[in-house]
């Protein structure tokens, strides 16, 4: 079985007749740059450099069967986050970082409801940039050779039978909101100004899925990730999560769905207090991709036989654990997964820059071995 | 029901404004500040920690509740300095050098605040010789250290060994916290607490400065 196969099966909670037919992960986006011996800055700002160091990667690991989709530096520019590089604002072997801090005032939410989500988006794009842009349309420029890019990744990939895993990637805006504000002031306006937020989130529902599926048009990969970091229980109440978050990434991931594109929701933190809410989406429609912090085995309970999840070797271990205890976490996982399938095994979220290059291996052969 | 209990509810509710309302009232029944704040604000904030531990509310309480101290207390500074009030213990706090995540810290440093406890915040990238010096120059006796990746963390480690480089090791206790961080690394360089969340460490930092 070859691993689109398995990934689609994955999706359609088909369980695995063996262990060999269980996706594996290892979310590699800065750590190849360290087995190939290249720098955070060589790697995050060269593509080509990325795929030599993936390759390297691959033949001391062996083959993944899901890979990042988009290069280190358009990650960066993806995730919309001022991002302080390695080699400018950091060190030339250090890991990018996001440097949070309050891009949005109140009256932007007006603006947002009045004149549309993207065009304030993009407009916030250009300011973070470096340098920034100051001629707006210049933005597109970027869009463009980031779905260039991600076609490069992909024809790559796919030469080496490893599948992307998605063909774009978006915030949702709750989360984009959330970042751009930044978190304290954010989480002030939920209770200061919360219909104006509501109704800057409801304005950018439909034009960030039309954006996706604008995007995907092109693509033969008709899966996108959404980035729903501050949806967690570690950030929002269950409570703010059904009222703010939940009736705008349902309905991006139904429209998703009806337009035949697979979801992948990058659920970083706990969302154990969400999940059930997570049955109302389609049967096998959505991957949900767990950090280590939700308890991995509450949430199969939840989802299984309904959501595939992704998860979750905790980068702790994978950067000062041994083989041995590596090799115990995902055979738990794996027997966990083998009746009801539904389970891509992978890293808790990025494989750490320090990670031990005998415990990845321990992971892939977990499900090769 | 009397105006302390009063801001304390409305505390717990992140009413900022009543809040601030009521610490003006009781000042005007002539209660003391330093009754304001131990029997009025403090109880309320300890009962937001507490749901907090128990995962009865979440952090967007409460930052508000925090925020509703905060206005409080600001009221209350200039006359608790006046009076000359000394608070629960002093402690440093910073994320550690290489590492920009502040969230949690941000989390830690209120709860903190609101046992009443006077915290010193270092901000982010914090060398570990700098969260020595600070706790030398401000007679801190916690130093907290936060860290998000696990490339940094073992700059915690090293916060331990400058500490032991000074000459204060056994005049500060050393607190560590940050999503990828275990009671087994803690215990692995020689710190002397972990706390999984940001409630949890406000009750533990009371017990290690009390000690």
């Amino acid at each position: 079985m070859n691993s689109f196969e398995k990934i689609q099966r994955c999706f359609d909670l088909v369980p695995p007749a063996d262990r060999k037919d269980i996706p594996v992960y290892p979310m590699m986006l800065l750590y190849p740059g360290r087995v190939a011996g290249f720098t955070q800055k060589e790697i995050t700002s060269d593509m080509d450099k990325w795929l030599q160091a993936l390759d390297v990667t691959f033949q001391k690991i062996g083959t993944p069967d899901l890979c990042q989709g988009n290069p280190p530096g358009d990650v960066m520019f993806l995730q919309g986050i001022e991002a302080l590089r390695p080699g400018y604002e950091l060190d030339e072997d250090a890991s990018y970082q996001f440097k949070e801090t309050c891009h949005m005032q109140p009256e932007d939410y007006q603006d947002i409801i009045d004149n549309g989500y993207l065009q304030w988006y993009n407009r916030y794009l250009c300011t973070i940039q470096h340098p920034p842009i100051t001629n707006i349309p210049d933005i597109g420029k970027l869009w463009m050779q980031v779905g260039m890019n991600a076609g490069k990744v992909g024809a790559f990939l796919a030469q080496r039978g490893v599948s992307p895993i998605h063909g774009t990637a978006s915030g949702t805006p709750f989360d984009t909101l959330s970042m751009v504000r930044s978190f304290g002031e954010f989480v002030y306006d939920l209770y200061d100004e919360p219909d104006l937020v509501k109704a800057a989130i409801d304005k950018g529902t439909p034009e960030v899925l039309g954006q996706i599926l604008g995007t995907l048009e092109h693509s033969p990969l008709k899966r996108a990730s959404l980035y729903a970091m501050r949806s967690d229980a570690n950030s929002i109440s269950p409570a703010i999560f059904e009222e703010f978050s939940w009736p705008s990434l349902k309905a991006i991931i139904l429209g998703l769905h009806e337009a035949g594109v697979q979801a992948v929701l990058h659920a970083d933190g706990n969302w154990l207090p969400m999940l059930p809410k997570l049955l109302e989406l389609p049967k096998g429609s959505t991957l949900v991709e767990l950090d280590g912090v939700t308890d991995i085995h509450a949430a199969y309970d939840i989802l299984k036989g309904w959501l595939p999840i992704r998860g979750d070797v905790p980068a702790t271990m994978l950067a000062f654990g041994t083989p041995e205890q590596v090799s115990a976490y995902c055979e738990d996982l794996i027997q966990m997964s083998m009746a009801k399938g539904g389970l891509v095994l992978g890293s808790g979220c990025e494989v750490p820059l320090n990670c031990k290059l005998e415990n990845l291996k321990a992971m892939m052969d977990s499900v090769r071995a | 029901m009397s105006t302390l209990t009063d801001m304390g509810e409305a505390l717990e509710h992140g009413k900022r404004k009543q809040v601030v309302q009521l610490v003006q009232q009781a000042l005007d029944e002539g209660l003391a500040p330093q009754q304001i704040l131990t029997e009025g604000l403090l109880p309320g904030m300890d009962r937001v920690g507490l749901k907090f531990r128990n995962n009865e509310i979440f952090v967007p309480e409460v930052l508000v509740a925090a925020r509703a101290m905060s206005a409080g207390t600001e009221v209350l500074k200039p006359l608790l300095a006046e009076a000359g009030s000394t608070s629960a213990g002093k402690a440093v706090l910073g994320t550690v050098k290489g590492d920009l995540h502040d969230i949690g810290k941000n989390l830690v440093k209120m709860m903190l605040e609101g046992k009443g406890i006077e915290v010193v915040d270092l901000g982010v990238d914090v060398a570990p010789e700098t969260f020595v010096q600070a706790a030398i120059d401000n007679d801190a006796k916690l130093i907290c250290c936060s860290a998000l990746l696990t490339t940094t963390m073992p700059v915690i480690g090293d916060v331990v060994k400058a500490a032991e480089a000074a000459g204060i090791r056994n005049k500060v206790k050393i607190m560590v916290g940050g999503a990828p961080l275990t009671q087994e690394f803690c215990d692995s360089i020689g710190a002397d607490c972990y706390t999984p969340d940001a409630a949890s460490a406000a009750i533990r930092a009371v017990e290690l400065l009390s000690a």
